[in-house]
Parts: C-alpha cells; structure tokens; sequence
C-alpha cells in the first residue's frame, strides 16, 4: 500500500467560454497508491470527470502535475499519452460503450490487440477475466443479448485486459438497480484487490464510497476531503 | 457518416491506447474496401449491360408491351454497344481513386476526434 501509483499536485483546469475563464478544478492535490480504492464523490458539476478525465490522460490540466507511475504525464503530446493510456490506464463509465458488432470475448480481446497482444494469448486472458466476473456461459453473447450489470461487467473485464496500473471508473453502477449495482460493485472490488492495482471511482452512492479506502470529496472544483 | 455513427466506438478505442494513426487506418480500409468492392460489382454489371443491350431492350419491350426505340424513328434495327476496353480501365481508376480519396477527410476526423466530447453524457 505504500507505492504511489498516480500524484496529482496543484492540478488546475480552466475552460474559456464566450471571452470568459471558467475554472472547473482548483489547485487539486492527491495521490493513489498500489492496492488502494478511492471514492470521488461530490455534486453534479463539481469536477469529477474532469479529474476523471485528466488523470486518464483524455485532457491536459491548464497548470500543475500528474504523475503515473513515477512519469510526468501533463504536457505529453497525443501519441504518448496514448500510449501511457494503453500500458497504464484502464476505463469503465457509467454507460458500457462495449462495441455492438462483437461479441463480449471480442470486447475484452480488442485493447489486447490495440496493444500488440496475440490474438490466442488476448482470448486465454479474456476468458480468465469473463470467468471471474462469472460471466462464462457470455463469451459469445453481443452486448445486446447481454443484461445491464452483465454489460457493465464485459467492461469492466475490458478495462482490466491490459493489466493496467490505474483503474479510473465514472459511475461505473449508476445505471444499474440497487442489486445489479452491489452485485458489480463487489465483483469490481474483488478483481482490484486481487490484482493490486489503484482505483479511482466516481460515484454518487456514499454507500459505496464508504466502502472503498479513501473518500475524495469535490465541492465547485475544489478538494473539500480527503 | 459512417464516422458519425461510430463516434463513442472511436471514442472508447481511443481510450483503450489506440492511436490516431490505428483510426485513421481503420477508416481508410473500410472506405477504400466499400470503394473496391462498389467499383468491382459496378464494373461487372456495366459490362454486362453494355454486351447484353439488345437482350435486354426485347426484354423490356416484351413486358411492357411497347416499342422501345422504333425502327422508323431511330433507324436502327438493334441497339449498338461496344465495351472499349480503355474506357472501361479508364472509368475504373477513376472510380477507384475518387472512392479512395473520399475516404482519407472522413477518416482524418474520426482520427482526430476528441473521447471527452464523444463520451459526453447525453
């Protein structure tokens, strides 16, 4: 647990809209160490997707530092935060976003061969990942045929296929019923335990936040907790 | 608007690590096999028509019932067609560079499309 995975310092970011600056993060300190689940939780438009967005590398801050990993990460350009993304990062949002057209094993293949996995080798750990989220009778079933938490569950597979460091995950029950939710929170849990990675987790449910090891409170772009 | 629709899908992959240069690739291949594809069948069929003109002009005049370009106004006893060769390589370059090339801005827009805002929540 002591391992520093992901180091957010004086992370700020501005957007400007019609001549106007409008600050969205405020000067946001905080880290993610290897094996630890952090919850991000606040209001609607508090910022969490942007943080989401900035430690997952789809965005750049307009000042301060991420580090994954041990590597300056703000001011890659594209191809390398592309690549950092493929080695180190992992997805999962509040909606699936698995492709229609292939089926749930070819889901959880694909980012292995965007990665220059083999093909029987992506299929072998595919599998292995479908298996846990006990979703083996599902291999060749298209999203859908699939059940909500069971799509939720092929993305999840997905964003661990590459063996990333950091999970970063938006919402990743909050269109799920209560049930489906527990049950795919808990299997999420038990994957990122058992593979030691660090998890950041936006969610609105403050019961699953007190779950996780960490709570990050934002409040109008500001870290209020932690 | 193949590109359109697949926004979130070039999004996630985008997510995943694939890079602008995999995108682009992707739409190129899929625009240039729909344009080979097409300028293949479209050649076959053009072909066909041109060789088998006559045939078909009884056809069509056998069911409908009507006189299809009249002897007395065209002064033709049957419809002339010759498939020139050049023409044809010719009209297949063309058709096979324009679907090709059509296929390069689309394909440089899905590669430079940005996740965050195809993954906005609607």
């Amino acid at each position: 647990m002591s391992d520093v995975l992901l180091k957010a310092s004086g992370l700020t970011r501005t957007f400007s809209q019609g001549g106007e600056n409008l600050t969205v993060l405020h000067n946001a300190d905080f880290d993610i160490k290897s094996g630890e689940i952090v919850a991000l939780v606040g209001p609607s438009g508090a910022g969490k997707s942007t943080m989401l967005q900035l430690m997952g590398l789809l965005d750049q801050p307009t000042s301060g530092s991420i580090l994954i990993d041990g590597q300056e990460t703000a001011k890659m350009s594209d191809q390398q935060a592309t690549e950092m993304r493929r080695k180190f990062i992992g997805f999962v949002y509040q909606f699936h976003y698995l492709l229609p057209e292939f089926t749930a094993l070819e889901n959880v293949v694909l980012p292995q061969m965007i990665s220059g996995v083999p093909r029987k080798a992506a299929e072998t750990r595919a599998k292995e990942l479908l298996d846990q989220l006990k979703l083996s009778h599902r291999y060749e079933h298209r999203p859908a045929r699939l059940s909500g938490g069971e799509q939720q569950r092929v993305a999840i597979a997905r964003a661990l296929a590459n063996h990333c460091k950091v999970l970063l995950a938006d919402e990743p029950t909050g269109n799920l019923d209560p049930e489906t939710a527990d049950t795919v929170f808990d299997l999420l849990i038990d994957l990122v335990r058992e593979t030691g990675i660090g998890a950041l987790i936006a969610t609105h449910n403050m019961q699953l936040a007190e779950r996780m090891d960490r709570i990050l409170e934002l409040k109008a772009g500001r870290i209020i907790s932690y | 608007m193949l590109v359109k629709d697949k926004g979130k899908d070039i999004a996630i992959m985008r997510t995943m690590g694939a890079t602008q240069g995999m995108m682009l690739r992707i739409f190129v291949l899929t625009g240039a096999s729909i344009g080979i594809a097409g300028t293949f069948v479209g050649s076959l069929l053009g072909i066909a028509f041109a060789a088998n003109i006559e045939a078909i002009r009884q056809f069509l005049e056998g069911l409908t019932g009507t006189e299809l370009f009249a002897d007395e106004i065209y002064f033709l006893s049957q419809l002339p067609a010759v498939v020139d060769w050049m023409e044809v390589s010719t009209v297949i370059v063309m058709a096979l560079v324009l679907s090709v090339g059509a296929t390069v801005y689309p394909a440089w827009r899905a590669s430079h499309l940005d996740p965050v805002e195809a993954l906005r929540y609607e």
